[in-house]
């Protein structure tokens, strides 16, 4: 479903169905859905559209970078101790075009549930993309179209047992890699304390046969000044 | 060779050691500047901070400037007498300007307000549009441009609706009767899921708030993102509404119950008192 399709083309998603088809000389982009078809005329004649995984962090409207992951089971873990486990992540769908570089976004849609959080106090938290997700000792099959996977190493750094209930990521950030049947992406989690912890994007494929996606904040040319996120207000 | 005397009382080595404190003032102004220049940089707008800069640096040249005429014993009384009669004029003139100058600078690093936050200040509501020296600007809702004097700003209550990242608001939903209170919060409860922009945490509160006279009272208290609040509370009444009617529970209205004195009652179920009385306000 992912990657490069050549035009005229009909796929279908859970709920969606993306298209670009001919119509008066001209070929239309349509995607259809619960929320209604959404049309736009494509002057660039000829050229493939890439659909990929972006970042959760567009739709319905890009208020915030960060996405906070809520464990459905907390996670125990020992003093001095660095573990793997994976979570699922939501992801929105991007249609890209392209002559050569750079790409152009014409649509984002998503299939996952959407949903807010407040990260901290209401004077300095972070507003944040919710997300509940199961933990998963080896790596889940989820629904691909909704949600993605998440191989986070965990490491306690301090000297007692920690409870790890929730993760918060910066999904400007974000290295997402796919395949046929999989969106995935790493992340790494450092205990540095009972309530607080830094976390961080890795760029890690979970194999080298998977490809990487575009990252929507380099095409909007952000400066990310970085990519981390300290939690200090509870694990 | 030190104590050569250079003019007056003052000596070589008071000479030298006014150099050293002149330069050292200007050392420390110059830190001083880029060091508030570094820190205020994307904190305000750099006509402000060339202001504040300047004030702070003339500042401290001046005390320097004070410490280097007492060592090379210019008097000061004299300045002092003509520049306290000259202060106490230009003061009475232009206390106001001061003023509002002053708590030009407190809004500056208090910073209880930036551009584009919606505040009320002394009863007026709106976008703040731009905060100068001496007034903020505040860009009304119905598009109208006020100006607001910085003391004013500094010493009313100010209200900033936006300071925070979230905020809550409510409403007050009454059901009749004779509908099931458990079932409307839990589908208020569902609506709510649905809305992205309505907070998992903190969580909203629905709640039966009153039984009223002609309504059970749900009171619906969701929190939202500063940025989207006004939006989501525009749209969310009536999505309750809708969704409520969709499951048969209607919005109550005032009604009242008359009991006529002939002896004919609007319903079997009452007894007839033959008296005007004040239904329970149950809508039929």
């Amino acid at each position: 479903m992912f990657g490069k399709h050549t035009v005229p083309f009909v796929l279908e998603f859970e709920g969606a169905v993306v298209s670009v088809q001919p119509e008066n000389g001209h070929l239309i982009y349509r995607r259809q859905g619960e929320s209604g078809v959404l049309e736009k005329n494509l002057l660039h004649h000829g050229k493939p559209l890439h659909i990929l995984p972006v970042e959760p962090v567009n739709l319905p409207k890009n208020i915030t970078p960060f996405l906070m992951i809520e464990f459905a089971r907390s996670i125990f873990l020992g003093s001095k101790i660095e573990e793997t486990v994976y979570v699922s992540f939501p992801y929105e769908i991007g249609v890209f075009i392209s002559a050569r570089k750079p790409y152009e976004v014409i649509d984002i849609f998503s299939l996952a549930t959407q949903k807010y959080t407040l990260y901290g106090e209401p004077k300095s938290g972070l507003v944040c993309r919710y997300w509940k997700s199961a933990v998963f000792s080896k790596e889940p099959e989820l629904f691909p179209l909704r949600e993605g996977i998440i191989h986070l190493t965990i490491k306690n750094t301090t000297a007692d047992w920690v409870e790890i209930r929730k993760l918060v990521l910066n999904a400007f950030g974000m290295k997402i890699y796919y395949d046929k049947k999989r969106v995935v992406q790493s992340a790494h989690m450092k205990i540095v304390g009972p309530r607080s912890a830094e976390t961080d994007l890795l760029v890690s494929p979970f194999s080298r046969a998977m490809n990487k996606s575009i990252e929507l904040f380099s095409l909007r040319k952000q400066i990310i000044s970085t990519t981390h996120v300290m939690m200090r207000d509870g694990i | 060779m030190f104590d050569t005397i250079i003019w007056g009382r003052v000596t070589l080595f008071d000479l030298i050691v006014s150099m050293i404190i002149l330069l050292a003032t200007a050392l420390v102004a110059k830190g001083v500047s880029l060091y508030l220049k570094r820190i205020f940089k994307d904190k305000i707008q750099l006509d402000h901070l060339s202001i504040l800069v300047k004030v702070v640096s003339y500042s401290i040249i001046g005390i320097g400037l004070i410490a280097v005429f007492a060592l090379i014993g210019i008097d000061l009384k004299g300045l002092l007498f003509a520049g306290t009669f000259a202060g106490v004029v230009v003061g009475i003139a232009s206390q106001n300007v001061v003023g509002n100058m002053m708590a030009g600078l407190f809004l500056v690093v208090e910073r209880p307000l930036k551009i584009g936050d919606q505040v009320e200040i002394d009863d007026v509501r709106g976008f703040v549009e731009d905060i100068r020296i001496l007034s903020t600007s505040i860009r009304t809702y119905d598009g109208m441009y006020v100006r607001i004097p910085n003391q004013t700003v500094f010493t009313t209550k100010m209200v900033n609706y936006v300071f925070n990242q979230v905020r809550r608001f409510s409403y007050n939903v009454g059901i009749r009767y004779s509908d099931d209170a458990d079932r409307a919060i839990s589908i208020i409860r569902s609506v709510l899921d649905a809305e992205p922009f309505v907070l998992h945490s903190p969580a909203a509160q629905v709640f039966v708030h009153k039984l009223g006279d002609n309504a059970v009272e749900i009171m619906v208290r969701p929190w939202a993102p500063v940025t989207e609040w006004y939006s989501l509370k525009m749209k969310l009444l009536w999505e309750i509404k809708k969704t409520l009617e969709e499951n048969s529970i209607e919005i109550a209205f005032p009604q009242r119950t008359v009991w006529f004195g002939d002896g004919t009652n609007p319903s079997p179920n009452y007894p007839s008192s033959g008296k005007l009385q004040e239904g329970p306000g149950e809508q039929e």
